[in-house]
């Protein structure tokens, strides 16, 4: 955890003094802090809350705050976590809300800025899942632990002698709850976990000496998991900006985002992900007195994703996203502005740590050969596990 | 899993709501008088179970939180089954008639965490936590 934050720090140092390559632009380093979990559909729908530092180097500057009412109300109402609630909140839980303050490069106050953001579609979300339950319990894999477990307990209920029972299956236990490998067990044990252990299995215990039940059971349901987040989702949402001296919007975003996972093989080391995202601007026309919503600014980006995934633990530790982008100004148009502008994009997204991410977007305007870049960072910390154990 | 197995005759009364299923069987009849027949006897004896002295009903409290789950809960006596019941949301599997030395099976998946809690004292000791994943462990009522 120490390495991490210190980890955390230094990027976060980083951040703030590298100035990546721009012709136009100052670079526009993001920090964000996903308290939920990893996965890449988190960064369009994060669960619980987010803290973001965003454009530390450009003159505007913004802190930002994510989060979910649900979170909120767990927080107050922990009861709310237990399974039955927690189904029943599963709508509350795909809004997000965003309240931000807007800085100068003095960090003095520029306007606030705020949003919601709802998932229309979000078959990502195993937690509510009954059918990615009855896929878990139907995996061939899973049966085969459950079928040794079974087995083994049957088997070693047969023993008379009450101490005997209880150290085989405080034994078994470590075997399966606590990482405790297959050639660590007592002979008497081995034997009757290779009795009980269905043929595959028994063949896989015999070859590998060291197998560990209980890492190849998260390794199952991690995998199970990971496919599940091939599935859609679909989020829209709405973003505003208002002027620091008066609560008044200076600028209007409505977007919407798609996401689907395209890779079926399970075994692959590598997922293809389509990501389409667009939106609708309305900002002041400072060509007019006074202020209005007037000029009105479409966006359209295509892209698709690909995941580097370690071959064992199917992690991924890099990310490539190829995308276009298309911008079409409504408006009347200013001096030397264009009504359509294309842009080719690339992000790199590299794993530094197990929970810290670090994307390198880049630009290229092929009219103008204008080039971009821009550096982020995003961690990510699991924070509903530590809430449930307060339960 | 070997769902074919009956339950001979012990009882099975879930309670608190919860959707737990009994495994396939006849109606439940409990018997009282003699203590079970060691293993490896496979007398009528060894494959009922039999209301003794020391029975007892032992409750498994499941609760699963911040996500969803399911498990099933098998009794086993000498190597015999003698009950089994599933479970899909937080709630209570009640087992009656059950006597010191017998095993509890639990194999399951939570997406969250989940807690299981038996009303006796086990080998391994309960409650039992599990974070987000399989669930599988064996308590022998002590």
């Amino acid at each position: 955890m120490k390495t991490q934050r210190a980890g955390l720090v230094l990027l976060l140092m980083l951040c703030i003094s590298v100035q990546l390559m721009a012709q136009q632009k100052s670079p526009n380093p993001i920090f964000t802090a996903d308290s939920l979990a990893s996965g890449n559909y988190k960064d369009v729908l994060n669960s619980f809350f987010q803290l973001g530092l965003e454009r530390l180097t450009s003159p505007d500057k913004e802190i930002r705050f994510k989060g979910t009412p649900f979170a909120v109300m767990a927080k107050l109402d922990t009861t709310l976590l237990i399974d039955k609630n927690y189904r029943n909140y599963t709508p509350l839980r795909n809004l997000n809300y965003a309240v931000g303050l807007r800085l100068d490069s003095s960090f003095r106050f520029n306007g606030f800025t705020s949003g919601i953001t709802f998932a229309i579609i979000n078959k990502r979300d195993e937690t509510v899942s009954k059918a990615f339950l009855k896929t878990v319990e139907n995996n061939g894999r899973v049966q085969q632990l459950y079928a040794a477990n079974t087995a083994a307990g049957k088997e070693i209920s047969k023993i008379q002698d009450m101490n005997v029972k209880g150290a085989l299956l405080l034994e078994l236990d470590a075997f399966v709850n606590q990482g405790t490998s297959f050639k660590s067990l007592s002979p008497e044990l081995k034997e009757i976990i290779l009795k009980a252990a269905d043929e595959p299995l028994r063949q896989e215990l015999n070859e590998k000496g060291d197998y560990n039940f209980t890492d190849t059971a998260k390794a199952i349901y991690s995998q199970l998991k990971e496919d599940l987040q091939k599935k859609v989702l679909w989020t829209v949402g709405v973003t505003d900006t208002t002027y620091k001296d008066q609560f008044v919007f200076s600028n209007l975003v409505l977007h919407t985002q798609f996401l689907k996972g395209l890779t079926r093989s399970p075994e692959t080391t590598h997922d293809w992900e389509l990501d389409i995202q667009s939106g609708l601007q309305f900002v002041d026309d400072t060509l007019k007195s006074g202020r209005d919503l007037k000029r009105m600014l479409f966006n359209l980006e295509t892209g698709m994703n690909v995941v580097f995934k370690a071959k064992t633990t199917k992690r991924s530790y890099l990310e490539i996203k190829f995308s276009g982008s298309y911008y079409r100004n409504f408006a009347q148009l200013y001096a030397e502005e264009e009504r359509d502008r294309l842009s080719l994009n690339a992000t790199v997204r590299l794993r530094v740590f197990p929970e810290v991410w670090v994307p390198l977007e880049f630009r290229y305007d092929p009219e103008n050969g204008n080039f971009l870049g821009f550096i982020n960072i995003r961690a990510n910390f699991t924070a509903l596990g530590s809430i449930a154990k307060q339960l | 899993m070997a769902k074919s197995k009956k339950a001979a005759s012990a009882k099975a009364s879930p309670k608190k709501g919860a959707k737990a299923k009994s495994s396939p069987g006849k109606t439940p009849v409990s018997r009282s008088a003699s203590p079970a027949a060691p293993a490896g006897n496979l007398s009528t004896e060894a494959l009922v179970a039999v209301k003794t002295a020391v029975s007892q009903n032992v409750s498994i409290d499941f609760t699963f939180t911040g996500g969803i789950g399911q498990a099933t809960a098998i009794l086993f006596r000498n190597g015999v089954l003698i009950n089994m019941q599933s479970i899909s949301e937080t709630g209570s599997i009640v087992f009656s008639d059950v006597q010191s030395g017998d095993v509890v099976t639990i194999n399951g998946v939570c997406t969250g965490t989940a807690t299981v809690k038996l009303s006796t004292p086990t080998i391994p000791a309960n409650p039992k936590n599990f974070p987000n994943g399989l669930m599988m462990a064996n308590f022998l009522i002590k």
